[in-house]
């Protein structure tokens, strides 16, 4: 069927075919791999079927019962209403987004009933930056950690599997991005390009690929001995393919843990740079603010606090399932 | 080991058995008596040890015999109270010289734990602390359970050093009253002899010392020459002999009643596991010392014990001398395990197979535990619990085919097909 | 004698990072967009003074040229002068001055958030998943999604404003003076003077920031020590312990701790860089004048041989506590040989 199609079919049709397929691959793919994450595969491995199954089973459901606990719980629930938030954020304020980036008279004026938490420096609605802020921080921490997962996993692996210079290449790169300090890092990359967004998330995701790489680099080098992958060779498969095929799914489930993690970390590092004043001045966000309010502590403490209090919520919740996610899939805690 | 030495054990061995059956009530050392201990998991409650009786005498081993995850070392931990969450001892009574344990504060039990009872482990590298000299763990004992004693060493001790001490002042008292009088090569002399028995006198020793000397002495005592250099090395230091028998050392040191080792020679080679053997046994007689021995090897039960308790599934399921197991097994369990066994006789013969495998323990067979691999199973057998019967003098056991009452039960008629299930796994 | 050698040895193997961090900035900071020399000359400049300058910092070499001089001057401690603080201060002075104090501010952070972590790790994983854990664990989590920053904020509004008990700003009194400068530690050098009264004004103003500060790490050392400890306490040496007949606590604090210990201070150790870069905020909330206000002077006004300094001294800094927190490790665990 499908043969037929791609061959009447013109060539535009058949590209965006190609390209569904792709995107429906890497979706097989994360599901497929859901399971190793749940057990790890070395365990599977002098198993036989039906023990196997069962094991799925249990492993299943003892996953689900430890993220159960109260803290992921609240984890989970923070998460769910920041994203609300940041996606509904114009049913959730008053005030525009144009509004709330414009200059109104009410300098620092404290909260009203058409301001509930008070107006900013320039006039503007505490209430309405707060929830729009929550997009910025979104939109520049996903992205940043997408991009140091995806390049921090393709050198680990790589470095990892073959050893030897490539290995000690971008090992040696990687350890110097991490005697780095982080936050100068990311000031220097920032002020060397422009103080836009896509750069800031660029920055970001710069300065975590070591991280991730160093994760991952050890898992591959303990995977590389398994039997499995010296069947995978003995079978003739591509070093390409052993790599993310085989090995990769076995070695990510660290990296997942820490992943969730470190969104909250990243969340908390931008607001650090915006309040330095290292990020887009024109932004919506939270840091922004309390650079902003710093001045002004004592006479108007409303100005810090509430964008504060997001921050500290979000990163939390964040931190929170992380925390969870990470108790529940820690191999050395599963068994007690 | 020569033939007439395995003869003259075995001689010993029922001498012993004679002794201990003369004066057995007067001798009872530990008798449980139907214990229960479960572990409330995720999965379910696993019944670990599930209705046990047995009793140990004074200067007895009691073999304690079974596959691996029959429920063995929780009960050797349930004696010493140590099961740990989310594992419970529900029911039963242990009486250690007439005291029931299971009422005792978690105080009073810990002046028993390492003192009276004690416990040796089957990995002797996991079982020693690794960043903890191993002078230091052995001392810790008779830090925890022999401080008065070790006081009154201590006062020795110091009484023979505050003597030197008390010379030494008299000796400069000398010196200083004939100062004037003594030429300066004199002199020189004398503050030589003074700086020489300086270097005579002791530092001044404290506790830890003291423990640290009754350590080395039984470190001598488990078959270590060189005790001394031994007492400053860490456990990954040592080999496993060497580990074992600073275990064994560390359970005797402060001459327990009961001695319970848990599989001690496992994890050991074959050379090294029959000098522990032989150490235990020396030991054992040395100290007077009752021993718990845990294992699923049937041959150290057979060199050492003198009573064998054979475990299935949580249920003790045959109890008796070692002498009369041996030669009569009874119970199909038991027959298969000693069936099992290879040797150079049984060569050309096809060895015993109990066939199937260890039940699972959440959810154990009904009746008797043993009946799914039974092949004498009776048609009452996966109803009703066998009972813990005395059929013969001091030999007990739990089986149907053994209970009068059972008698008339027909035979269980095992299909093909369920044969050749069962056989598969 | 082995462990000097192995000392000299890891520091050898850290060499390589160090240089690469110093060329890694040098390049960076000539990508910066600026010009120093413009920094340095302020408004009113003509193209003589312009070059002269411009020969002066010699920028008007090539830029591999620079480079190597750059390299050698490091080495023999001719840092340079500061296009932007003071006009043309030495770079060395500088640093001195300002890099001790956050400095001072890391290592007290670090020393009190390892203590506090280690016990509250210890009475979690022994009361686990009991009320007392949940509670632990998630105050350490709070510590660490709290902005430091922010954080410091707060504090000082709390303690500073509207209970004045603790001083919200600078890092000594007004009035005060200040040490004959010995070695730039303001505490060694007041001792060295006998000026006890300074130490005590000073870590006075230390203590909003360091609380502030120490949150970076906590929850990271908690969860570290609570999870290995629970590792431990699950192993047959334990249980030999309990079969002695050992006290519960001295299981704990004897047989157990110690083990425990030992992946939790290489954690401590890998987390001072985030408390370094914490440190910057912590600074910057407390007007502290240390080395994180210097930074960010140094950027934005293309100030390389200040930036360059600093990311040094910050960088050697934290690559020694992780060659500390090595020793440490083998000082616990006696399977480690040098």
């Amino acid at each position: 069927m499908e043969h037929e199609s791609l061959t009447q079919e013109p060539e535009k049709k058949t590209k965006s075919k190609e390209s569904d397929n792709v995107i429906k691959n890497i979706f097989s793919w994360i599901i497929n791999n859901i399971k190793f994450l749940l057990i790890p595969a070395s365990r599977l491995d002098d198993l036989t079927f039906r023990e196997r199954e069962y094991e799925m089973k249990i492993s299943k459901r003892k996953f689900i019962r430890r993220l159960k606990s109260t803290l992921t719980i609240l984890g989970i629930s923070i998460i769910f209403f920041i994203v609300t938030l940041a996606v509904f954020a114009p049913w959730f304020s008053q005030y525009s987004f144009e509004h709330l980036a414009g200059i109104h008279t009410g300098m620092w004026d404290p909260p009203s009933p058409e301001h509930p938490l008070g107006q900013t420096n320039l006039g503007r609605d505490i209430l309405g930056r707060m929830i729009y802020g929550s997009r910025a921080s979104l939109t520049i921490a996903l992205p940043a950690i997408f991009f140091s997962l995806v390049f921090g996993v393709i050198f680990g692996v790589i470095a990892g599997f073959y050893g030897g210079w490539p290995e000690s290449i971008i090992m040696r790169i990687m350890d110097i991005f991490l005697a780095f300090p982080g936050l100068i890092l990311a000031m220097v990359f920032i002020y060397i390009w422009e103080q836009r967004i896509e750069y800031i998330m660029l920055a970001y995701g710069i300065i975590g690929i070591p991280y991730y790489s160093r994760l991952i680099r050890g898992s591959v080098i303990q995977a590389r001995e398994l039997p499995y992958v010296q069947a995978a060779k003995v079978a003739g498969a591509s070093n390409w393919r052993i790599m993310f095929k085989h090995i990769l799914p076995n070695c990510i489930q660290p990296v997942i843990i820490s992943f969730t993690f470190d969104i909250g970390g990243i969340i908390l590092s931008l607001a650090g740079l915006s309040f330095l004043g290292f990020s887009d001045p024109q932004l919506i966000e939270w840091g922004n603010d309390i650079a902003e309010a710093r001045g002004h502590l004592y006479d108007a403490p409303w100005g810090a606090m509430w964008p504060g209090i997001m921050i500290l919520i979000t990163v939390l919740g964040f931190m929170l399932f992380g925390d969870g996610l990470r108790d529940a899939l820690d191999p050395r805690l599963r068994n007690l | 080991m020569t033939l007439t030495e395995k003869k003259e054990i075995i001689e010993e061995n029922r001498k012993n058995q004679m002794k201990s059956a003369i004066k057995e009530d007067s001798n009872l050392l530990l008798q449980v008596k139907n214990l229960k201990t479960y572990f409330y998991t995720e999965e379910g409650i696993v019944k670990a040890v599930d209705g046990v009786s047995f009793n140990i005498y004074k200067n007895e081993v009691l073999g304690l015999v079974g596959e691996t995850g029959c429920g063995k070392s929780v009960t050797a931990l349930s004696i010493l109270r140590l099961v740990r969450s989310p594992g419970r001892i529900i029911e039963g009574s242990i009486e250690f010289n007439n005291i029931n344990m299971l009422e005792l504060s978690e105080e009073e039990m810990r002046s028993h734990r390492g003192n009276d009872i004690t416990m040796i482990f089957q990995d002797p590298l996991n079982s020693l602390n690794p960043v903890i000299l191993a002078g230091d763990q052995v001392a810790e004992v008779f830090l925890l359970h022999q401080e008065e004693e070790l006081n009154k060493i201590l006062d020795v001790h110091l009484l023979e050093r505050d003597k030197l001490v008390q010379e030494l002042k008299e000796l400069k008292k000398e010196f200083k009253e004939n100062k004037e009088q003594l030429s300066e090569t004199e002199k020189e002399e004398f503050k030589v002899k003074i700086k020489d028995f300086k270097k005579k006198i002791p530092k001044a020793p404290n506790l830890k010392d003291v423990a640290l000397e009754k350590a080395e002495q039984i470190i001598k005592e488990v078959g270590i020459a060189d005790a001394k250099q031994i007492l400053k090395r860490y456990p990954h230091e040592l080999s496993g002999g060497m580990r074992q028998r600073i275990m064994i050392a560390m359970g005797l040191s402060c001459t327990p009643l009961l001695l319970i080792a848990d599989e001690p020679t496992t994890a050991l080679d074959v050379t090294i596991q029959a000098q522990i053997l032989d150490l235990m046994k020396n030991l054992q007689k040395k100290f007077d010392t009752s021993i718990l021995m845990i294992t699923h090897d049937l041959g150290i039960i057979a060199e050492l014990s003198d009573r064998v308790a054979v475990m299935y599934s949580g249920n003790i399921v045959e109890y008796a001398t070692a002498e009369d197991l041996f030669k009569n097994p009874r119970h199909p369990y038991t027959q298969g395990l000693i069936g099992a066994i290879p040797s150079v006789e049984k060569k050309d013969k096809k060895l015993t197979v109990i066939r199937g495998m260890v039940p699972n323990l959440i959810y154990p067979p009904s009746g008797c535990r043993f009946h799914p691999r039974c092949t004498e199973r009776l048609e009452i057998c996966d109803k009703i619990k066998p009972r813990f019967l005395e059929i013969d003098d001091r030999y007990f056991i739990a089986c149907h085919l053994f209970d009068p009452e059972y008698k008339e039960s027909p035979k269980y008629q095992w299909d093909e097909t369920e044969i050749k299930e069962s056989y598969k796994v | 004698m082995s462990l000097i050698k192995y000392i000299a040895r890891r520091f050898i193997a850290l060499l390589p990072v160090l240089f690469g961090v110093v060329t890694l900035t040098f390049f960076l900071s000539r990508l910066m967009p600026g010009d120093p020399v413009l920094a340095f000359l302020g408004d009113r400049w003509t193209t003589e003074q312009y070059n002269y300058q411009l020969h002066r910092l010699g920028l008007d070499k090539p830029i591999i040229e620079q480079y190597v001089i750059y390299l050698g001057d490091l080495f023999t401690g001719q840092w340079g002068i500061s296009v932007s603080i003071n006009r043309g201060q030495p770079v060395w002075d500088l640093v001195l001055e300002r890099f001790t104090r956050t400095f001072d501010i890391a290592i007290l952070a670090i020393i009190i958030s390892s203590i506090v972590g280690i016990k509250t790790g210890i009475i979690s994983a022994t009361n686990r998943n009991k009320p007392k854990d949940t509670i632990f664990r998630g105050m350490a989590l709070i510590g660490v999604a709290i902005p430091v920053f922010w954080m410091g904020m707060i504090l000082r509004y709390i303690f500073s404003y509207l209970i004045p008990i603790f001083p919200g700003l600078n890092y000594k009194n007004p009035g005060i003076g200040d040490p004959p400068i010995i070695t730039h530690f303001r505490v060694i050098d007041s001792i060295l003077s006998g000026q006890i009264y300074l130490i005590i004004d000073y870590l006075y103003h230390l203590i909003l920031p360091v609380f502030c500060l120490s949150f970076i790490t906590l929850a990271g050392v908690v969860r570290q020590t609570r999870s290995s400890m629970l590792e431990v306490l699950e192993q047959d040496y334990v249980r030999t312990a309990r079969a002695k007949g050992c006290k519960e606590e001295d299981v704990i604090n004897i047989h157990a701790r110690k083990n425990a210990m030992i992946p939790t201070v290489t954690v401590i150790g890998m987390s001072f860089g985030y408390l370094l870069g914490g440190a910057i905020l912590t600074e910057t909330t407390f007007n502290l004048n240390g080395v994180g206000a210097l930074v960010m002077i140094a950027i934005r006004n293309t100030d390389y041989w200040v930036l360059n300094a600093v990311v040094f001294c910050i960088t050697l800094t934290f690559v020694m506590v992780n060659l500390g927190a090595d020793l440490i490790y083998g000082l616990i665990d006696p399977r480690i040989r040098y």
